[in-house]
């Protein structure tokens, strides 16, 4: 059996897999044991196979590799020297000197062409091939990147296939060997590395940089140091002169504005510390609220609304008499001014002290501890400014604080105005800018915030220099990074301006009808509650003249009896609660006023009759019972519901204590009703006397076990009624402590979050130095 | 797909500790350029070892690469002596490690040798063997007509992998 090569690797694999039949397996299987030749051909399929299974292990610990790689890469200090500035830079010409590759998918051929013109003699060449925008990482980790565009072919763009060639020396054990030399001119510069570009189109002719896109090249550095420059080497004679130093950009570190975080530093950390709503959405909502509450600064409010020059004159003040040694926001050769009246009334200074101190600050040191303390700030001594009036100071304070201008921290809408996915890709959503925002936030100036909103195409660190100069020293640490900018060429950028004030503009309208409707929510129930409290004064008002009335009327009739005289004199309706002053009748005007006056005072009096000499008395007991518990009721009433009178009497807890004197011509059912935060408490008792003196202690009782109670206790209609609004008005009392309560936390609350909201504004620092 | 044993969370894990690796080449008179092959080829070896039915590690994996690179870098480095006439004095690998080792070397250079494939070879035959995938799938995955004709270009391949291997193991020898 003689079978053609082809047709025998085919036999071979299918015997291999496993994809013939018995007899036909039978027939190789033998044929192996007799000829070796054709058992070592197996044997060299079934390497194969297992080879091409051991190259698919390859590629997965390859990809792993380049995981490895480019997440430490990333890791490294990023130094980006964006060529966008030095298009043509390290674009040295040497002689030919041959280098050994790295690469195996440039072909022979190809390279040999580029070969000819590498920049460093004695220097391992590389090459990579690519076609548009693409990443290549070097044997040391220079990583090249490269945009559409980049490369231009006589001055045009191309957009072929293109082979860059690098050369690198990074450490000096390579630049020594490459013989090559670090001087500038006659200066010698340390280096970090060099390296050298070149880029070639497929057919070998040169490429150019294009000057507008740029390649951006980053070189793994040990330790980053602010003072690195880029040169670009000019080949003078045997020796390359390092010239044109330019600035390095890191470029700034993208992201998603999902993923960034603007709020205020301490912001989240307290929400998530009180287990606050996680969601973004709601977070941001409550961020927002706090639009107007920034409104007044802290020193603003402590000391605002008194009489005072103008901070226009405290101005000219500061700049003529302390300008040479404070700054505002900075200390300098004296502190820092900004805060600072808020500074010594948290440090416990004497009122006026500051005042005597900016005169004659030895004689405040001498008079206040506080003054004294302040003395040690510094050993150079404050000047005498003996001439100013107290006015003046304020007025310097008020310019010193701004007063005027009462406004402090972040407005949330001009942050949550850019915290949007239409400003991905642009300055803001990237990780350098998140850094920022936080202490722009501890600045609590908007200037800041406006600065690089109004900068987007500008590099971040030029714009970090501009902040430093406006005061805020913090960011000359930003600008020493160095970063540079995000896609200053994008046409969307200019429209991304008004797009932010239409979301701010819009961000403060929806802030206000939230606010509004909330306040709306807010009146309604208040209306109610107040609504509630109103009729239940009026009701009662109503209730105790008619009881008067009535127990007037009730005691006229027993004395009468008493008396054995016919009673002419009944109260019909009362109108005031001027006693008394319906009753009239010559002859008996003693009499009523003895009957007015014992209902009034409610104490027991006997009266004698001129004419008959008989005797006649009215008898009241007072009773006083000490309600036990009563510390967490919301109001305590004790009811009487009288048997010959139409109305119950409402007597309110005074101290836990109910104090009423009973009439004892008058049977008395009581309940006593304690309005608990969330439960009603009772007690009924059929004999109040027998409470007399007593301490009692109240039962919780549901609303229906209430109603049972009074069923059984009321036997007229009208209490049945009065009680019904007695409950409604118990509901509410409920209702409004509730309310009040969650107002009263909510304020709290805020309180606690806008200090973290506005941190430069409700935070004052303690100490002299920061 | 082809049974994973070594999650690539552990690969990675393991890559992690490279620095660790290369230092120990390195102070072994490894160059870097090699060492980092060798690194590579001793987790390919990890990945082939666990997958095999009777090999148990009872310690962590990646003190078996780095036994692995040792070995390897042995190896590399005895064919060097040849050249640089410089003395060896380490610990060989056991007999068996040895043979499993010359193995695995030797199909590292097939696998060298198949590299040379084309392009569309070396997907038909890494997805057939390396992901078992079925003809049908390949097929429609390398836009080839139908299974049947991804079935013939898998032979011809085959075939054409065997003549570079044969072709390779040819210079082996002449050098």
């Amino acid at each position: 059996m003689e079978l053609n090569s082809l047709a025998l690797t085919r036999l071979i694999d299918q015997f291999l897999n496993g994809e013939l039949d018995e007899p036909d397996m039978q027939k190789i299987r033998s044929r192996m044991e007799t000829n070796e030749q054709f058992r070592e051909q197996v044997q060299l399929q079934q390497n194969l196979c297992e080879a091409i299974v051991r190259a698919g292990t390859r590629l997965r610990v390859q990809k792993v590799a380049r995981s490895y790689h480019f997440k430490r890469l990333m890791k490294w200090v990023l130094i980006g020297l964006s060529l966008l500035i030095s298009a043509v830079a390290i674009w040295v010409y040497a002689n030919a000197a041959s280098g050994e590759s790295h690469s195996a998918s440039v072909d022979m051929a190809l390279r040999e062409k580029l070969d000819e013109k590498p920049s460093f003699d004695r220097t391992p060449v590389q090459f990579f091939k690519g076609s548009g925008a693409e990443i290549f990482v070097s044997d040391k980790g220079i990583l090249l990147s490269v945009v559409e565009g980049s490369f231009l072919e006589n001055g045009k763009p191309y957009s072929g296939e293109y082979v860059i060639r690098l050369q690198e020396a990074l450490d000096a054990a390579e630049i020594v060997r490459a013989g090559l030399n670090t001087k500038s001119g006659e200066r010698s510069l340390r280096t970090k590395g060099m390296f050298a570009v070149h880029a070639f189109s497929d057919e070998g002719k040169p490429l150019e940089i294009n000057p507008e896109k740029g390649l951006y090249v980053q070189v793994p550095v040990d330790e980053y140091d602010g003072d690195l420059r880029i040169f670009k080497g000019v080949k003078n004679g045997e020796l390359i002169d390092w010239q044109s130093a330019k600035h390095l950009e890191k470029l700034p570190l993208p992201a998603d504005m999902e993923e960034l975080d603007f709020y205020p530093p301490g912001y989240e950390p307290l929400l998530d510390s009180l287990r606050w709503l996680k969601a973004k959405k709601s977070r941001d909502s409550l961020y927002l609220s706090f639009e107007d509450f920034r409104a007044v600064s802290e020193a603003a409010m402590m000391f605002a609304g008194r009489d005072t020059l103008s901070a226009d004159m405290g101005g000219q003040l500061f700049d003529l008499k302390c300008a040479s040694c404070h700054q505002l926001h900075k200390n300098s050769t004296g502190p820092k001014l900004a805060g600072v009246r808020v500074k010594w009334q948290k440090g416990g200074a004497k009122p006026g002290s500051i005042y005597d101190w900016v005169r004659n600050w030895s004689m405040a040191a001498a008079n206040d501890p506080y003054a004294q303390y302040a003395s040690t700030w510094s050993p150079t001594a404050m000047s005498f400014f003996e001439d100013l009036s107290n006015e003046e100071i304020d007025a310097i304070f008020d310019y010193v604080d701004g007063t005027g201008n009462s406004e402090c921290g972040i407005p949330p809408s001009q942050v949550l105005g850019f915290w949007k996915n239409e400003f991905n890709n642009t300055l803001l959503a990237t990780k350098d800018f998140e850094k920022r925002m936080q202490v722009i936030h501890e600045t609590s100036d908007p200037k800041l915030l406006k600065l690089y909103l109004d900068n987007l195409k500008a590099s971040m660190w030029r714009i970090d220099e501009f902040a430093a100069d406006m005061g805020y020293p913090q960011f000359l640490d930003f600008a020493a990074e160095q970063v540079g900018m995000v896609n200053p060429d994008n046409p969307h950028l200019d429209n991304l301006a008004k797009l932010y004030r239409n979301s701010v503009n819009s961000l403060k309208q929806l802030d206000e009808t939230r606010k509004k409707s909330k306040k709306r929510v807010e009146d309604a129930f208040d209306r109610k509650i107040a609504g509630l409290r109103e009729n239940d004064a009026r009701t009662e008002l109503a209730r105790n003249l008619e009881n008067f009335r009535q127990e007037y009327n009730l005691n006229m009739n027993i004395v009468c009896k008493q008396l054995g005289k016919k009673n002419g004199m009944a109260i019909r309706t009362l109108t005031s609660a001027s006693v008394g002053a319906t009753v009239t009748g010559v002859g008996a005007y003693n009499l009523d006023a003895f009957v007015a006056n014992a209902t009034f005072t409610r104490k027991s009096a006997t009266y004698t009759d001129p004419e008959t000499g008989r005797t006649a008395k009215l008898s009241y007991t007072e009773t006083r019972f000490e309600i036990e518990n009563t510390e967490k009721l919301l109001k305590l009433y004790a009811y009487f519901v009288p048997d010959k009178l139409a109305n119950f009497e409402r007597i309110e807890a005074v101290d836990g204590t109910i104090t009423r004197s009973l009439n004892d011509s008058i049977h008395y059912d009581l309940i006593i009703v304690g309005v608990g935060e969330d439960k009603l408490f009772t007690l009924t008792s059929g004999d109040p006397f027998s409470l007399n003196r007593r301490k009692v202690t109240l039962q919780a009782v549901s609303d229906k076990q209430l109603r049972d109670q009074l069923d059984k206790l009321l036997t007229n209609g009208s209490d049945h009624h009065n009680f019904k609004s007695q409950f409604k008005f118990w509901k509410g009392e409920q209702a409004d402590y509730l309310e009040q309560k969650k107002r009263r936390e909510e304020q709290r609350f805020r309180q606690q979050v806008r200090s973290r909201v506005f941190p430069g504004c409700y935070n004052s620092e303690q100490d002299f130095d920061q | 797909m082809e049974v994973q044993t070594v999650t690539d969370h552990e690969l990675k894990r393991i890559y992690k500790r490279w620095p660790e690796v290369r230092n120990l080449l390195r102070g072994m008179g490894c160059e870097r350029s090699r060492a980092e092959d060798i690194f590579q080829e001793a987790l390919i070896i990890l990945c082939r070892k666990t997958a095999e039915p009777d090999f148990h590690l009872d310690t962590d994996p990646f003190f078996y690469v780095l036994k692995t690179c040792k070995f390897l870098w042995y190896n590399q480095a005895r064919k060097l002596q040849k050249e640089s006439k410089r003395e060896i004095s380490e610990p060989l690998p056991e007999p068996e490690e040895e043979e499993w080792l010359q193995r695995e070397t030797r199909l590292a250079q097939m696998e060298k040798a198949i590299r040379k494939l084309g392009d569309q070879c070396r997907k038909l035959l890494h997805f057939f063997y390396a992901c078992s995938m079925n003809m049908v799938d390949i097929a429609r995955k390398l836009d080839l007509r139908n299974d049947k004709v991804a079935k013939a270009q898998k032979y011809r391949c085959l075939q054409k992998a065997k003549e570079l291997v044969i072709e390779s193991t040819a210079n082996e020898e002449w050098n």
